[in-house]
């Protein structure tokens, strides 16, 4: 598998499948773990960093699991092809741009990752798609039991596994939905839902995880304890609360249609005429409109499949149209190539009907 | 009102921080109060030591009860493995090895219950087996699309080429929403 043919496929986890109508785009879990005989990342010298790599690939070679998996080293990549793996949620803004000798190892449909060597020596990774909690679990349960069981890991009886930072301690665990609120944001009922969220100790952040901004409505809840609870009761937690914000956002659309129906629709086909007939598009109204196609599909005004919608989220990236353009674009280069890319899926996609 | 951080979007979350015997209050837009609720867990790690009465180090029993370091201390305790020392990790926020774990115990356990709300680990053990429900619930249809894979690039391997076919299309049949031109 070479990155080149990674951008023109969509990863597993966007297929759509068991998103609750567009709310629920996908489900991550990733576990952190370390090998015992190494320093953690302050004092890591580029020849333990060496070892590591050769360790841990020399594990995941047995796992029936990655069999079809490629390793790269991010020094061997260049720095658009980094961040299309950023982009593509393989790998962090931490692993693309530090420095040393790491990479990421993963599976063809992308369900399965390990990064090696950035906060952690082994950062595993399992996306699956919508609500689908319980498979990811099981994917990255049965993923870390043939590489850490391969591994001599760093592992304490009273303090389950050692991670360099202490807001990882214990299971490593961090599960996390990615989801889609635009009824709730629309009626301003975030600040409510954030606050309750985490009084019961879940976190919210941006689409592309630590720092950023929310972006198009997109959110991602995970939990915020790893030491204290078991992997499943972790998991159970998420799935309730996962099922809890659907119905929130569902009751919140209900009520926006009730009260103001005509506004909704005119939103959404404003939303869809300006995502096929603009001629620029900056990535900020690209990802409000498409938030509005995405609400049309969850309502039902508009017939556009979540994979379609998924995957343009993904094409429009900057790396991503580089990689397809063959080489650097300014922003108002691309501002014009995303709206060109835009036009041409959805009159496809509008022919298939 | 606007909000304190980016002062660009409206302020709707009063956002409380307690930092030692600091209560501070901002004024948050909902999407910078999220970024905050993040940093703070990593923020924990960076907080200083409530105040400590200077303890001289002889008297370590003391500090067993009291269970945290004093300046001094935190500037002395080194890991003998990386030899980090407690004061290095504050600033950090990140440890240096896994025998500081042991190095800075009573400290640590005290941050651990802090950010967690517990010190003790319950869950899984190095190579630990998947509970059997779970296990039955990971036979999903892209588990099984991923072994055929598996045994196509084999079968690509050994020059069996009519078995790959098959498998091929075997695959096509079992994913036919994957997109491969969009």
């Amino acid at each position: 598998m070479s990155l080149e043919d990674l951008t023109s496929t969509a990863p597993s986890w966007m297929s759509g499948e068991d998103d609750a109508d567009g709310i629920v785009i996908s489900c991550r879990a990733r576990l952190a773990r370390n090998l015992a005989k190494h320093p953690f990342a302050p004092r890591i010298t580029e020849s333990d960093q060496q070892k590591v790599i050769a360790e841990v690939l020399a594990a995941a070679k047995d796992s029936r699991r990655m069999t079809t998996a490629s390793y790269f080293s991010m020094n061997a990549l260049d720095a658009n092809e980094r961040r299309v793996l950023v982009e593509r949620h393989l790998i962090s803004p931490s692993l693309a741009d530090d420095k040393g000798e790491r990479g990421i190892l993963f599976n063809q449909d992308e369900s399965l990752s390990v990064m090696i060597n950035e906060e952690d020596h082994l950062r595993l990774q399992a996306i699956y798609p919508g609500t689908q909690a319980q498979q990811t679990w099981a994917a990255i349960a049965a993923l870390d039991e043939e590489i850490t069981g391969a591994i001599d890991c760093a592992h304490d009886e009273d303090l389950g596994f050692l991670t360099a930072c202490p807001t990882n301690t214990g299971t490593g665990l961090r599960a996390s939905i990615l989801v889609h609120l635009p009824a709730l944001v629309l009626k301003e009922d975030m600040e409510r839902v954030l606050q309750g969220l985490n009084q019961l100790s879940f976190t919210v952040r941006g689409v592309y995880g630590e720092g950023s901004n929310t972006s198009g409505n997109l959110f991602q809840v995970s939990n915020q304890a790893t030491l204290g609870s078991s992997e499943e009761k972790i998991v159970e937690g998420l799935l309730r609360i996962t099922t809890q914000l659907v119905e929130y956002e569902k009751d919140a659309q209900q009520s926006l249609l009730r009260e103001a129906r005509s506004q909704v629709e005119d939103k959404v086909w404003r939303a869809y005429g300006l995502l096929s007939h603009a001629r620029v598009l900056s990535s900020q109204e690209f990802m409000n409109l498409l938030s509005a196609v995405r609400l049309g599909l969850t309502i039902g005004l508009l017939k556009v499949p979540a994979v379609f919608i998924n995957h343009l989220m993904i094409a429009t990236q900057p790396a991503h149209m580089q990689a397809e353009a063959g080489g650097a674009l300014d922003p108002d280069e691309r501002d014009l190539r995303r709206a060109q890319l835009v036009r041409q899926k959805l009159t496809e996609v509008a022919d298939g009907q | 009102m606007q909000c304190e951080s980016c002062k660009e979007r409206e302020a709707t979350i009063e956002f409380t921080t307690v930092a030692g015997d600091e209560k501070k209050t901002s004024h948050l837009c909902p999407a910078c109060a999220a970024a905050f609720s993040q940093q703070q867990a990593v923020d924990e790690v960076d907080m200083a030591e409530p105040a400590v009465k200077p303890t001289p180090v002889k008297k370590k029993k003391a500090n067993v009860v009291v269970g945290h370091l004093s300046k001094s201390e935190a500037k002395a305790t080194a890991c003998p493995e990386c030899g980090m020392t407690y004061d290095e990790f504050r600033k950090v926020g990140r440890l240096g090895c896994s025998a500081c774990y042991k190095a800075f115990a009573k400290p640590l356990k005290r941050l651990l219950k802090r950010i967690h709300g517990a010190d003790q680990h319950v869950g899984r053990v190095p190579g630990q087996a998947a509970t059997a429900t779970v296990e039955e619930m990971g036979n999903t249809q892209v588990s099984a699309v991923e072994t055929l894979r598996a045994e196509l690039v084999q079968a690509v391997e050994d020059e069996e080429y009519e078995r790959a076919a098959q498998l091929r299309d075997e695959i096509a049949r079992m994913q036919p929403e994957e997109v491969s031109d969009v």
